[in-house]
């Protein structure tokens, strides 16, 4: 059991490190919020409008 | 309820409180600065008021709508190409003159406009009285009050935002540009009645060909019957010029500020008492030409020591939390690979990087001091001699300040340079500004090798250090990749305000809370990845038997203890001798409790002969064989530790990690590194606070249970290291490239992975090369 959750636990941890390098390396170019990121209908939640 | 759509675009000069406008209506909480450039792209936000759904663009920051840097570009792109309902001009009503420029060019567009006298109390309080009635008459437009810091005016401005847009008012407005060029703009509008698709006032076409707007020209040119109409002006242009004896475009600006000139003299006055404000009395002093540079290196300086002895005390607090909340897991968890990775990987590595918090929001408290207050600006232009010296442009600086904080919006900034190659340069020298992920790996390395007193100078050194190889490289580029002229500094100088704690606080969570995110994202899942690299592979080849040799050692007590002691006392075993085996105990015990107080930094010597003589005096006999009895255990516990420590060395050596880092080894070692340097170097590639955690995890992993500590304790203790090392080790982390989210960045801004190639192989040289240079020449000097 401890085996089964430290691999599940990894594997999460590999997978979310490498989403990070895939999406720095071929994200898309035009919207780059900087450190707001999260204010209301900004164009990095609103995606269609980049 | 049925809703309206309507899109209103927040214009302006720049640091005119349009973000601040902007987060008022929105009820985001955008980015602001007291500095023009805050924002170098289009933000939008929603809002519902009165029954309309409202679409609000804040739009960057720009002089005139004829645009030279990219930040410019963009707001003028959106005004022209997408055509909101409504534009919003926000004007600075305490620079009211400047910022009509742009409101006449707005006008222009004959698009529906408002215009929001913002800073109307900075006005007021410099004795300007403006009249607002006169210059809604004079210029067709409706005019409110507003003040962004106090949030008020705000829904008046959108009751008239809505009542324009929806109106829809395109009242045609002109400039007058003399007769000569008159003449010219009309030729140009009766050539344009013969084009069908025109979807600009033909005026407004007619005035920015002849200003020769590339854009324009490239716009017109697809028109039918286009490319005669450019022709038309590029003559006209010419004709113009040639009986000015003036460039066309700098006859128009003259008409324009004419224009503007005579509006404002009837508008606004000015009690003259007042003309020499307070922001002006503060600039003689901290932008005097000799004292100015001194003054802004003294507050570098004294914010880093801040940084440093204030964040101390609560860092220390985090560190023993963090210690409680191991030995907890500890004591309540079974021995196992699960609870080695909570208590090692986790807290180990995420619990170091998480307990620096405190320096990181104070440095960006700090930050947000000079930001908001205007003091930025002021640095900008203190640095610009030394910059212009160089051949950089002194308005690099100020993305070279944002990069203190995080290289990524630093990068972005550099959209407010006018000259490509001033912007390229600046964007590829900006990595060498010490962010703030780097802080973390300093405190640690400064905690564990520097005392307290100096740990903020050494500190103030490696930012300054970035500053100076930014500064020397930004020169070597000027002058061989990027050859070219300077152009002249030109950038308004924000008045100073005193900061809200509001609005500093604010400014410091949004910064600092990216730490905190990023602590538990991408710093937990290296930690456990870290852990993993660490820990397996589990089976290991030792270079010795260590539980034979640990049995052995502990064999070899047993025969030292009964040839010492059990022989001479005439004993089988200790048992056999109550009064020795008080003694021992009692001993052991006042071992135990000043081993503590050693390790709290309490030197009870004296207190200490005083319980063990009387310890002697109550067992006179047997007192001598009691006290080497403990020396006997104490060299075989020693001895026994020694083994431990050196199995899990062979072990983490032998690991995943240990592996890389041996791999990596040769190639720093020349600098003084080892494995386990070059291991977390090479993982903060990903984010710079890695370094730490991954340190963090290797050396809780290699530490026994009872002997885990704060990161900067167990580094103190690694012979592996010196104070010179972890100077170099700093350099070495302040200059090889950065994290890869900055990375990426450079790639979006330069638009090429050449630029961002060479960024990163000239970073690993120069990294190298600074290392190589402080470790071996303080070898030389005896450090």
């Amino acid at each position: 059991m401890e085996t089964v959750v430290l691999v599940l636990i990894g594997l999460t941890a590999l997978g979310y490190v490498a989403r990070t390098f895939w999406r720095s390396i071929h994200g898309k170019p035009s919207c780059s919020c900087g450190s707001c990121p999260d204010s209301s209908n900004s164009c990095c939640q609103n995606k269609d409008r980049q | 309820m049925a809703t309206t759509a309507l899109t209103l675009a927040l214009a302006g000069n720049p640091n005119c409180g349009k973000t601040t406008i902007f987060n008022n209506i929105t009820g985001a909480r955008q980015h602001v600065g007291n500095y023009p450039g805050v924002t170098v792209e289009r933000r939008e936000g929603s809002r519902l008021f009165d029954g309309r759904n409202l679409l609000i663009v804040d739009l960057p920051g720009t002089y005139s709508l004829t645009a030279y840097a990219l930040d410019e570009l963009v707001a003028r792109n959106f005004i022209i190409n997408e055509r909101p309902d409504v534009i919003v001009d926000i004007l600075d009503a305490s620079n009211l003159e400047r910022n009509l420029y742009l409101a006449v060019q707005i006008l222009e567009l004959e698009r529906p406009v408002v215009l929001a006298l913002n800073m109307a109390d900075v006005a007021q309080k410099q004795g300007l009285q403006l009249n607002d009635k006169l210059l809604e008459d004079k210029l067709g437009v409706p005019v409110v009050r507003t003040i962004g810091s106090s949030n008020s005016g705000t829904s008046e401005l959108l009751q008239a935002a809505i009542t324009a847009a929806e109106q829809n008012r395109q009242k045609p407005f002109a400039v007058q540009y003399g007769p000569e060029i008159e003449a010219k703009i009309a030729d140009i509008v009766a050539a344009f009645d013969d084009v069908a698709d025109a979807k600009y006032p033909l005026r407004w076409m007619a005035v920015k060909l002849l200003e020769n707007d590339k854009d324009v020209i490239e716009m017109v040119g697809r028109m039918v019957k286009g490319q005669e109409i450019v022709a038309l002006a590029a003559a006209a242009r010419k004709e113009v010029s040639d009986e000015l004896g003036e460039e066309i475009e700098v006859a128009i600006a003259g008409y324009r500020y004419q224009f503007v000139g005579g509006l404002y003299a009837e508008i606004a006055r000015s009690d003259s008492s007042k003309s020499q404000s307070i922001s002006d009395k503060i600039d003689s002093i901290l932008t005097h030409r000799i004292i100015g540079l001194p003054i802004f290196l003294g507050i570098m300086w004294a914010v880093f020591n801040l940084v440093f002895t204030l964040g101390a005390y609560p860092q220390d607090w985090l560190d023993a939390g963090f210690k409680w909340l191991g030995d907890v897991l500890t004591a309540s968890m079974p021995d196992g690979d699960l609870k080695s990775l909570l208590v090692d990987g986790i807290i180990g590595g995420v619990g170091s990087v998480l307990s620096f918090v405190p320096q990181i929001f104070i440095l960006f408290f700090a930050i947000a001091i000079l930001e908001d207050s205007g003091y930025i600006a002021r640095a900008a232009f203190l640095m610009d001699r030394v910059m212009k010296a160089v051949g950089l442009h002194g308005k690099s600086f100020i993305p070279l300040i944002l990069g203190f904080g995080c290289g990524v919006p630093a990068m972005m900034g550099s959209r407010t340079l006018e000259n490509p190659r001033d912007r390229m340069v600046t964007i590829l020298i900006t990595p060498f500004m010490s962010c703030s992920a780097r802080l973390p790996v300093y405190t640690v390395l400064t905690a564990a090798f520097f005392s307290a007193d100096v740990a903020g100078t050494v500190v103030f050194s490696l930012y300054c250090l970035g500053i100076v190889v930014a500064i020397l490289l930004g020169m070597l580029y000027r002058k061989t990749l990027f050859a070219g002229d300077i152009e002249p500094f030109v950038m308004e100088m924000p008045p100073y305000h005193l900061p809200t704690l509001r609005s500093l606080l604010m400014h410091m969570w949004e910064r600092g809370s990216l730490y905190l995110k990023k602590a538990g994202t991408i710093i937990l899942a290296m930690s456990i990845l870290m852990w993993f690299l660490v820990s397996y592979p589990s089976e290991v080849d030792y270079s010795r038997d260590y539980d034979q040799a640990k049995e052995e050692t502990q064999a070899a007590f047993e025969t030292q203890v009964g040839s010492d002691i059990l022989t001479p006392l005439g004993i089988a075993a200790l048992e056999d001798n109550p009064g020795l085996q008080t003694a021992i105990s009692q001993i052991g015990d006042i071992e135990k409790e000043f081993s503590d107080a050693s390790d709290a930094g309490d030197e009870q010597a004296p207190e200490k002969d005083e319980k063990l003589k009387a310890v002697e005096e109550a067992q006179p006999d047997v007192y001598p064989y009691a006290a080497h009895y403990w020396e006997l255990k104490q060299d075989m516990d020693d001895a026994v530790d020694q083994l431990d420590k050196d199995q899990k060395g062979e072990k983490i050596a032998a690991s995943y990690a240990g592996r890389l880092g041996h791999f990596l080894e040769p190639a720093v070692r020349p600098l003084g590194f080892d494995w386990k340097m070059a291991t977390s170097l090479f993982a903060a590639l990903t984010a710079k606070e890695i370094m730490v955690s991954t340190l963090g995890t290797i050396y809780a992993v290699g530490a026994d249970d009872d002997d885990t500590g704060a990161v900067q304790d167990m580094l103190a203790a690694d012979p592996a290291f010196t104070p010179l090392i972890a100077y170099a080790l700093m350099v070495f982390v302040l200059l090889y490239p950065p994290c890869i989210a900055a990375i990426s960045v450079m790639r979006r801004e330069t638009g090429s992975w050449k630029w961002t190639g060479l960024s990163i192989a000239s970073s690993i040289a120069i990294a190298w090369i600074a290392a190589f240079i402080i470790y071996h020449g303080g070898k030389l000097l005896g450090y």
